[in-house]
């Protein structure tokens, strides 16, 4: 577009840069979405006809008898009562929005501290926050499998639950900043109406960073919801707390036997399919939120 | 570990942190009960929330891991170290001693997870790479820009357990697999050790990209368009651009993506323990152990703790080593990075 253009030079050059852009992009595409495609494929194809081929099938007969079968055929069913992915599915939620919103509420009052109140040691307290939350302690999920298990914790749900509710630190410095974005005045004129200090949380600072919680909260929502390693990690072998994604990383022991794998696809589609389905609705959220969420400025 | 989940606050604090705010609740002087008044027991007890659920349980698991560093410790008795002579360090380090004591030559497997846990983590690099140039691309407003932008954004929230199982069926050893039936061979990529690691990079890479995408399009989105003016005034062609304006500009997110991947390349554990499942016995990590890292060799000391009463110890070792090589990194970084900000 800011090429050179003269008077005689109605016609726009052909835009080469444009088109190998679009290519590529679209290359990019069917990268991502045929494998998924492939699954969606496998999922709706029947047990015989996976079984009578010795290749893929491609054009299957469209069949959603292995969705069904995923509630029907779960060898653990009669164990818990309900088909093993419904299970997992009400403790994923539970266990992830438990600590996620008492996380939210105390993570929320905190960087409400920090920004518009006073306290002794305000200023030393965040910066002592801030550096040892720079330190990259990953690597220590793991071994802390030590440390709730010399504390009974192994085999309940509480190492999942109880940190969560503390907050988090990176939360606490992203709501204050949005926070900081909020006018004094407004608080201040909330205090002259009568109102607390937890009043004016509640009733002014809350409902004007609402969308700062959303953003926490949907990402809080899809890392709980993903979460592999802490359920194995502390709910192996506790049959009736087992985990969405634990259900899904056994597909092969709830579903056994040959030519199952079609009700291993569907139910790795069911799986993904709430979070993606909030995210058809959502879509613009989940975006901004990732991208404020991270490096700002 | 993955990248962006919930808990990005470098750049965040520290631009918190240099900012002097104005309090708006002013002391209430009247009342007269000094330096504690409600305001200030409230803030103090609000701020100091995250910093006590931090303090515990990050605090807690350092302080028993470098304990067990130089002890055996009891899984099921709190406060039981007993001295062990540098066993955590011999059998991590020294080949014959580890067989010798643990019927497992558990130095072999962290050499070799050394190496595995390296070669996983470069697919960061790649998906670094792969996210520049989506979203470089995506930023010149190309037809249908935003529809890719949100198809792209899918692989970060399906979960690494079905991401795993979709990856397995597609290469699945059984002539009917679907990378077989594609090529025609009967290859059994999971299992053999020449393609097995590949088969968890790819997974790492289908998924990885979609946060770096959105990370990179909301920078690429904030540079001054005056810059490109004035590129183009000076002549500038669009590769040149590329190099003079954007990168520069966008490099706080570079580094950021950079400090994060290369934390969840070395902590990978999910896609490959998923993907790779372990064999029997010696197989830790698959076949030859080609799909084992760092950190799940430390999920297996943990989870097999009757192998010796050292094995916790031995999982502290590999566990600092991670935690010392990603904060060395990680520092380096900073250092550069204030350097060429100071320049």
């Amino acid at each position: 577009m800011e090429g050179v253009f003269t008077a005689q030079k109605r016609r726009k050059p052909f835009p080469t840069g444009k088109v190998i852009a679009f290519a590529v992009l679209v290359f990019y595409t069917l990268f991502l979405f045929v494998p998924l495609l492939i699954v969606f494929l496998t999922s709706v194809t029947s047990t015989e006809e996976l079984t009578s081929t010795t290749s893929f099938v491609w054009f299957p007969e469209v069949t959603f008898q292995p969705y069904a079968a995923v509630f029907t055929e779960d060898v653990s069913a009669d164990y818990l009562g309900a088909p093993s992915l419904l299970v997992g599915f009400v403790n994923t939620l539970w266990m992830t929005l438990l600590p996620l919103i008492v996380g939210l509420i105390v993570s929320g009052l905190s960087a409400f501290a920090y920004s518009k109140l006073k306290f002794p040691g305000q200023k030393t307290l965040f910066r002592v926050s801030y550096l040892i939350s720079t330190v990259p302690l990953g690597a220590f999920n793991v071994i802390a499998y030590t440390f709730y298990s010399q504390i009974g914790w192994v085999g309940t749900p509480l190492p999942l639950i109880v940190p969560g509710m503390f907050g988090g630190m990176g939360t606490v410095f992203f709501l204050k900043m949005y926070y900081e974005g909020i006018p004094d005045s407004l608080l201040e004129a909330g205090r002259i109406d009568g109102l607390g200090i937890v009043g004016s949380f509640i009733r002014i600072l809350f409902p004007l960073a609402v969308p700062a919680f959303v953003a926490q909260f949907i990402f809080g929502f899809v890392g709980g919801y993903n979460n592999y390693m802490g359920p194995l990690l502390y709910l192996e072998g506790v049959p009736e707390l087992v985990t969405l994604q634990l259900v899904l990383s056994d597909v092969r022991g709830t579903f056994p036997g040959l030519g199952k794998d079609n009700i291993h696809c569907a139910a790795a589609i069911l799986g993904m399919l709430p979070l993606i389905v909030i995210y058809c609705f959502l879509q613009k959220l989940f975006i901004e939120g990732v991208a404020v969420g991270g490096v700002k400025g | 570990m993955r990248i962006g989940s919930g808990n990005d606050f470098l750049g965040q604090g520290e631009l918190a942190a240099g900012r002097e705010t104005e309090k708006v609740m002013p002391k209430r002087k009247k009342a007269g009960r000094g330096k504690w008044n409600k305001q200030a027991v409230c803030g103090l007890i609000f701020a100091l929330l995250p910093l006590i659920g931090f303090l515990i349980f990050n605090g807690f698991p350092l302080v028993i891991s470098f304990l067990a560093l130089f002890c055996d410790v009891d899984l099921y008795n709190p406060g039981s170290f007993t001295w062990n002579n540098f066993e955590g360090f011999k059998v991590i380090f020294l080949n014959e001693y580890s067989l010798s004591s643990y019927g497992l030559n558990m130095a072999h497997y962290f050499y070799k997870a050394c190496g595995i846990t390296l070669w996983v983590a470069s697919a960061q690099f790649v998906s670094l790479l792969i996210a520049l140039v989506v979203s470089v691309l995506l930023a010149t407003k190309v037809k249908g820009h935003k529809v890719f932008q949100v198809l792209f954004f899918v692989p970060y929230i399906c979960s690494t357990v079905a991401v795993s199982l979709m990856w397995r069926w597609i290469f699945s050893g059984e002539p009917s697999g679907v990378l077989n039936t594609i090529l025609g061979t009967s290859r059994k990529w999971l299992n053999d050790p020449a393609t097995m690691t590949w088969t968890i990079i790819v997974a790492v890479i289908w998924q990885a990209p979609g946060y770096g995408i959105v990370m990179y399009k909301a920078a690429l989105a904030n540079i001054d368009n005056t810059h490109y003016e004035a590129a183009s005034l000076d002549g500038a062609n669009a590769w040149q651009k590329f190099i003079y304006v954007t990168l520069p500009e966008i490099s706080p997110t570079t580094f950021y993506l950079l400090i994060a991947g290369i934390g969840a390349g070395l902590l990978t554990y999910d896609m490959a323990a998923l993907m790779i499942p372990d064999g029997f016995l010696g197989d830790i990590g698959g076949t030859e152990s080609m799909g084992l890292t760092l950190v799940r060799l430390v999920y297996y000391l943990i989870k097999n703790d009757r192998l010796a009463p050292s094995v916790v110890s031995a999982a502290s070792v590999i566990t600092w080593v991670l935690f010392i090589v990603i904060g060395s990194v990680t520092l380096a970084l900073f250092r550069r990075r204030d350097k060429s900000m100071e320049g």
